[in-house]
C-alpha cells in the first residue's frame, strides 16, 4: 500500500498534518484512510525520511517525535521511556530463598519493543518467600504500550525476565524460581532524540539532524532500530545536511564536504571525512539511480558509487550555481525524484530566471551517465519540466509484488496527488498536463549556429532559402519559430518566420503503421544573418517528436542593422 | 510553402540536423549561445530525448478527484510501503457463489490485494467445522477431524481469486483425529494448541510442537475456544467452565473453573479474561472469580476483541440486538457503552457480527448480513464509532453465503 502526508497551515501557529494509506485503485478522497497520530504528536512542515527495516517503515523530520508505522498500520512514537517509578516490593508467600532487585519495563508486545528498565527497587532479602510487587503503574504515558514486564536481578546478575501482564494490573504475588526466569536484559539503551534524517545501515537505525546536535550523528543497538546506542561527531564539524546508502557505504553529507562512517561493533565504527569540498545542499535532493547517488550542491552535480565521485554539471554549471546563489533557500529545501519510465533524475527548485511564471525541475536524462575512458563519466541530458503548479514530492509507487512503478507527485496547497505519464500514447491526451492550472509548454530551441560559415566581413553572410523540418505531431499543431542574427538576442527585432506544423495522425491500414507526417519544406525569404536559431513551441502538446532539421542557404548580406528595415525585402 | 522569389547569390550546400550519425543532447547553458554545439539546445522545456529525437513529455493526471484533507493541504510526501502480507482469513460455511451449506470454505482480504476479497479453499465434503490458528508462522486449518497447514497461493494482482488460479486446495495434511472435530486452535508455549471434540467428558486437547502430536488433556468436555492470558492458556468449553495451563511440556497440567459459560469467543484485556458465549451475557475471569460481567437485554454476543485507536486500548463487543441490529459496544475497563457504534443504521443488512478484529489499524466487524450472507465492516482508521463511516466490503462473488468467521494472520 501506498502512504501519503498532508500539511495544513494551521490556524495560529505551526501546521495540522494528517497520515495516510491508499491503494493503486484510489480515485477520490474517500479511498484514503487516515492513520491515527498520537495525540501528543503534532506534524512539522518538513518534507519527512524513512527507511524500512524488519517489516516495519521508520520515519524521521516530518513530526515532532521520530515515528514508526507498524506492518498493522499503528503509528508510533519510536522509543519507549523507561518507568518513571521505583519498583515496590516487599516480601510474600513463596518459596524463594536469594536476594533480589526488581525492575520495571514497559512494553509493546505487537513491535515487541520495551523500554529501559526503571530504577531499581531496594534490595529484598528472601527466606523461602515470594516477591510482592504493588502500586503497579498502570499509565504509561504512551498508546503503544500494552504490558508491564518484571524484572529480578538475583544475588547480583543481571536483570532477568519474570512475567508480563497486560496494561491496568495494580499488584502481583510472584514466586518464580531462578531456573524459570527468562532472558537477561544486557543492553543500555536510550531513547533517540528528535532528527531529521535516517536510514538503515547494516542493521541499525541511523539518524541526524538533531537540531540541538547538528553535527552528531547517532546509531541503533543492531537488530534493535528504536534503541540508540552510539554517537558519532562529524570530523570536520560541520552540520550534517543529510544520509545516504550507496553499497553498503553509509555517507553523511555535511554542509561543505561528505564523510564517510565504517565498521560494524562498538569498537571500530569510526568516522572520516570522504570528500572535503564537496557538500550536500539538501537531503532530499539525493536520489541513488543504478548505484550511483546524485548529489547536488553549490558547484552543481555529483555522482557517487560510495567511492568515486564524478561532476555531471559540465553543461549547466554556470547557470545552476547562480540560480543556487539567487536561491540558496529553494535550493536547500530542495526535492529530487527518479522516474524509471523515462529515465530522468528531477530536482524540484520552483521560480527559475530562465522561465517566466513556473515552477521549474531540472530535469536530467541519465542513459549518458556511464564510466568513460580517463576515469571520467559522462554527463546527463539537461532539460526543464515546468509546471505552473507547485509540488511537494515525488516517489515512484509500486503495486503489491508489482515490478514496475509509475512516478507520482504530491501537490502543493491542492489537496491532490497526480500520475506522471499517465496516459495511454496512442490517444489524444497524452502529453497533456490537463490537471496543471495553466499551459503546458513545450519548447525546444537550438543554439545561434552559423553552420560553420560566418563569412568575412560585415558585408558578407547568409540568406537563409529554405529549411526543412522533421517533426511528428499527433493530435494538435506545434509552431516553428526562426530567429536570425549575429547573435542569439540581438537585433531584438530579428527578423522571425513562423511556420504552422499540423497535426497528423499515424495510420493503420493494410497492415502497416503508416507513420504520421513528418516532413515539412519551408521557403524562406527575407530571413538573413550570420546565424540562425530554430525553435520549435507547442501549448499543451500531443506526443510531438522532433528528428532535426535541415537548413539551406546562399551567400547574402547581413549587417549588424539598427532597424528592422531589411536590404532586399 | 512560401512562394520563392529570384535569390541572388550562389546557393550553399545544405546543413543536416538529424540522422542517424546525429543524437539531439540536452541543454548547454554556456554564456556564449553561439557556443552551443550543433546537437545542443540552449533552451529545453518539458521534453525528453529518446532514440536521438526529442519527445514530448508524457502529461500528469490527478489520483484524486476530490482533494486529500483539505482544499489547500500541502501533499507534502509520498510513500510506497510494501508491507508484508497481513490478510484476514475469512471461513464460511459453505462457499460463497456456490453452497450456503455445503461443506466449507475460507477466503481471505487483504487490501494489497485485487480482488481484495478473494475466495481461497473450499472442502465441499466437510460436515463438521472448520477452524482457524496460526502457529510457528504458518496459518492451520481444522476442518472436521483433518489438520492441515495452509501453502498460500497469491493469485496474480488483479488477475483472478485464488481459488480461480489455484483450485480448491492449498492445504497440506498435517494430522487426522478420527472420531473428533477440530474446534479450536491457539498457539501458546511454542506449540499449538488443538481441541477436539467427541462429545462431553469424551474430548481432549492435542498439541502440535511441528513434530510430533501429543495428548495434552483427555476426558473433557469439548473445547470452545482459547485464549492467552497472563503467561497461561485459557480454554473454554462449549458445555461449561473454563479451564487453565501453565507453560510446561505436554502433557500439562490444567486447572478448572466452574461456570456457567459455554465459550465462544475469548479474549484478554487488562489482565482479565473475557467471555462471550453468544447470548446476552459477557463473562470475565480475574484470576478468582468467574462470573458475569456485562448483560446486554435480547442481546446475541459473540465477537469480542481488544483494539487500540491510538490513544487508548478498548475492549469491543459484537451482538445482534433485540431489534436485530449489528451493534459494538466498547468498554474501558471501567465503564460499558453498549451502543457504541450501530452498523445497521448505516448499512442496513448488517447483522450479528460473529466476530471482531484488529486489523490495519481498523476496527473490523465480521458479520452475516439479513439474507445476503458474510460481510466486513471496517472503521476508517480509529473512528471506531462510525463518525466517519465504516467501509463495508462484500463477499467474493454472486449470490448469498453461510454463516461467516475470521482471523488475522
Amino acid at each position: 500500500m501506498w502512504l501519503a502526508r498532508t500539511t495544513v497551515a494551521g490556524g495560529s501557529f505551526g501546521a495540522v498534518g494528517k497520515q495516510w494509506w491508499w491503494l493503486p485503485t484510489t480515485t477520490s478522497a474517500a479511498g484514503f484512510t487516515e492513520i491515527p497520530v498520537p495525540s501528543n504528536i503534532n506534524v512539522v512542515n518538513l518534507k519527512e525520511t524513512a527507511a524500512h527495516y524488519d517489516g516495519s517503515l521508520f520515519i524521521c523530520g516530518g513530526w515532532t517525535d521520530n515515528m514508526v508505522l507498524t506492518p498493522d498500520l499503528n503509528f508510533w512514537a519510536q522509543g519507549i521511556r523507561a518507568p518513571t517509578v521505583v519498583p515496590t516490593v516487599a516480601t510474600g508467600a513463596g518459596t524463594l530463598t536469594t536476594s533480589v532487585i526488581c525492575y520495571l519495563q514497559w512494553y509493546d508486545a505487537e513491535t515487541d519493543e520495551g523500554s529501559p528498565l526503571s530504577a531499581p527497587s531496594t534490595t529484598l532479602a528472601l527466606s523461602a518467600q515470594g516477591v510482592s510487587w504493588t502500586s503497579l503503574p498502570t499509565d504509561p504515558q504512551n498508546p503503544r504500550v500494552t504490558h508491564l514486564r518484571f524484572w529480578r536481578a538475583v544475588d547480583g546478575s543481571l536483570p532477568r525476565l519474570v512475567t508480563e501482564r497486560q496494561i491496568g494490573v495494580t499488584s502481583i504475588l510472584e514466586s518464580t524460581a531462578v531456573g524459570d526466569l527468562g532472558e537477561a536484559f544486557t543492553e543500555d539503551f536510550e531513547k533517540f532524540p528528535r532528527c531529521r534524517y535516517n536510514a538503515v545501515w547494516r542493521d541499525r537505525q541511523v539518524m541526524a539532524g538533531d537540531d540541538e546536535h547538528p553535527d552528531t550523528l547517532y546509531l541503533s543497538l543492531i537488530g534493535l532500530p528504536e534503541r540508540k546506542s552510539i554517537s558519532l561527531r562529524t570530523k570536520s564539524g560541520q552540520p550534517i545536511t543529510g544520509l545516504a546508502i550507496v553499497r553498503d557505504t553509509l555517507l553523511v553529507g555535511c554542509t561543505r564536504s561528505f564523510e564517510v562512517v565504517s565498521g560494524y561493533t562498538e569498537d571500530d565504527l569510526a568516522i572520516e571525512i570522504a570528500q572535503p569540498q564537496i557538500g550536500l545542499a539538501s537531503h532530499h535532493s539525493m536520489r541513488l539511480i543504478h548505484g550511483n547517488l546524485w548529489v547536488p550542491n553549490e558547484i552543481g552535480f555529483y555522482v557517487t558509487d560510495g567511492s568515486g565521485w564524478f561532476f555531471v554539471g559540465d553543461d549547466i554549471e554556470a547557470k545552476f550555481s547562480g540560480e543556487y546563489k539567487i536561491r540558496r533557500d529553494a535550493y536547500e529545501r530542495s526535492w529530487a525524484f527518479h522516474d524509471p519510465f523515462d529515465k530522468i533524475y528531477g530536482l524540484y527548485v520552483g521560480p527559475h530566471t530562465d522561465v517566466a511564471s513556473k515552477n521549474v525541475f531540472w530535469a536530467a536524462a541519465y542513459d549518458g551517465v556511464t564510466p568513460l575512458e580517463g576515469g571520467r563519466m559522462g554527463q546527463p541530458d539537461w532539460s526543464y519540466d515546468t509546471f505552473s503548479r507547485g509540488y511537494s514530492c515525488g516517489e515512484v509507487l509500486y503495486i503489491p509484488n508489482g515490478r514496475r512503478g509509475d512516478l507520482y507527485l504530491g501537490g502543493s496547497a491542492d489537496g491532490t496527488i497526480y500520475k506522471a505519464n499517465n496516459y495511454d500514447p496512442n490517444v489524444s491526451g497524452y502529453d497533456d498536463d490537463v490537471a496543471d492550472d495553466g499551459t503546458k509548454h513545450l519548447i525546444i530551441r537550438t543554439g545561434a549556429e552559423g553552420y560553420g560559415d560566418f563569412g568575412g566581413d560585415l558585408a558578407h553572410g547568409k540568406r537563409f532559402t529554405e529549411i526543412d523540418m522533421f517533426l511528428a505531431t499527433e493530435f494538435k499543431d506545434s509552431t516553428l519559430n526562426l530567429y536570425a542574427g549575429d547573435e542569439d538576442a540581438y537585433p531584438a527585432r530579428a527578423v522571425t518566420k513562423t511556420f504552422l506544423m499540423e497535426a497528423s495522425r499515424a495510420t493503420s491500414a493494410d497492415d502497416y503503421v503508416w507513420q504520421s507526417k513528418r516532413v515539412w519544406s519551408f521557403g524562406l525569404a527575407n530571413v538573413s544573418g550570420r546565424r540562425l536559431v530554430v525553435e520549435v513551441r507547442a501549448d499543451t502538446t500531443h506526443r510531438l517528436e522532433w528528428a532535426g532539421y535541415q537548413v539551406y542557404w546562399k551567400e547574402g548580406p547581413a549587417p549588424r542593422r539598427e532597424s528592422a528595415t531589411l536590404e532586399g525585402a | 510553402m512560401a512562394r520563392r522569389g529570384l535569390e541572388l547569390g550562389n546557393r550553399r550546400p545544405a546543413v543536416l540536423r538529424t540522422g542517424p550519425e546525429f543524437k539531439w543532447r540536452g541543454m548547454w547553458l554556456g554564456a556564449d549561445p553561439g557556443s552551443v554545439p550543433p546537437n545542443r539546445l540552449r533552451h529545453g522545456e518539458n521534453i525528453r530525448f529518446r532514440d536521438g529525437a526529442i519527445h514530448s513529455r508524457g502529461g500528469l493526471a490527478k489520483v484524486n478527484s476530490t482533494t486529500l484533507h483539505s482544499s489547500t493541504a500541502n501533499v507534502i510526501d509520498l510513500q510506497d510501503f510494501q508491507v508484508r502480507t497481513r490478510k484476514l482469513y475469512t471461513l464460511f460455511t459453505g462457499c460463497p457463489g456456490l453452497s450456503t451449506t455445503v461443506g466449507f470454505s475460507a477466503g481471505w482480504y487483504d487490501a494489497d490485494q485485487s480482488p481484495a476479497w478473494q475466495r481461497g479453499v473450499y472442502y465441499n465434503s466437510a460436515t463438521g467445522n472448520m477452524v482457524a490458528g496460526v502457529y510457528d508462522g504458518q496459518l492451520y486449518l481444522g476442518v472436521d477431524d483433518k489438520l492441515r497447514v495452509l501453502k498460500l497461493i497469491n493469485a496474480p494482482y488483479g488477475n483472478s481469486e485464488s481459488l480461480a488460479f489455484a483450485g480448491v486446495e492449498q492445504g497440506e495434511h498435517l494430522g487426522e483425529f478420527t472420531g473428533f472435530t477440530i474446534t479450536a486452535l491457539q498457539e501458546f508455549d511454542g506449540m499449538l494448541f488443538i481441541g477436539l471434540d467427541a462429545g462431553a467428558g469424551a474430548s481432549k486437547i492435542v498439541t502440535w510442537d511441528g513434530l510430533t502430536f501429543r495428548d495434552d488433556v483427555t476426558a473433557i468436555d469439548p473445547p470452545s475456544a482459547f485464549c492467552k492470558w497472563r503467561d497461561k492458556l485459557v480454554g473454554g468449553h462449549s458445555t461449561s467452565g473454563i479451564r487453565i495451563r501453565d507453560v510446561g511440556a505436554s502433557p500439562g497440567t490444567w486447572a478448572t473453573v466452574a461456570g456457567a459459560v459455554a465459550a465462544v469467543h475469548m479474549t484478554s484485556y487488562k489482565d482479565v479474561v473475557y467471555i462471550t458465549e453468544g447470548g446476552t451475557e459477557i463473562w470475565s475471569y480475574d484470576g478468582t472469580t468467574l462470573g458475569v460481567a456485562r448483560t446486554v437485554a435480547g442481546a446475541e454476543i459473540r465477537g469480542i476483541t481488544t483494539y487500540n485507536d491510538g490513544s487508548a486500548i478498548y475492549l469491543f463487543y459484537g451482538y445482534q440486538s433485540s431489534g436485530s441490529e449489528a451493534v459494538i459496544g466498547r468498554f474501558d475497563g471501567t465503564t460499558y457503552v453498549d451502543a457504541h457504534y450501530n452498523i445497521t443504521t448505516t448499512y442496513s443488512v448488517a447483522r450479528l457480527p460473529r466476530t471482531l478484529l484488529s486489523y490495519r489499524g481498523g476496527l473490523v466487524a465480521v458479520t452475516n448480513t439479513a439474507a445476503s450472507g458474510g460481510r466486513l465492516y471496517i472503521s476508517k482508521g480509529n473512528d471506531t464509532d462510525g463518525t466517519v463511516a465504516y467501509t463495508e466490503v462484500t463477499q467474493p462473488s454472486s449470490g448469498t453465503s453461510g454463516a461467516l468467521d475470521a482471523v488475522v494472520f
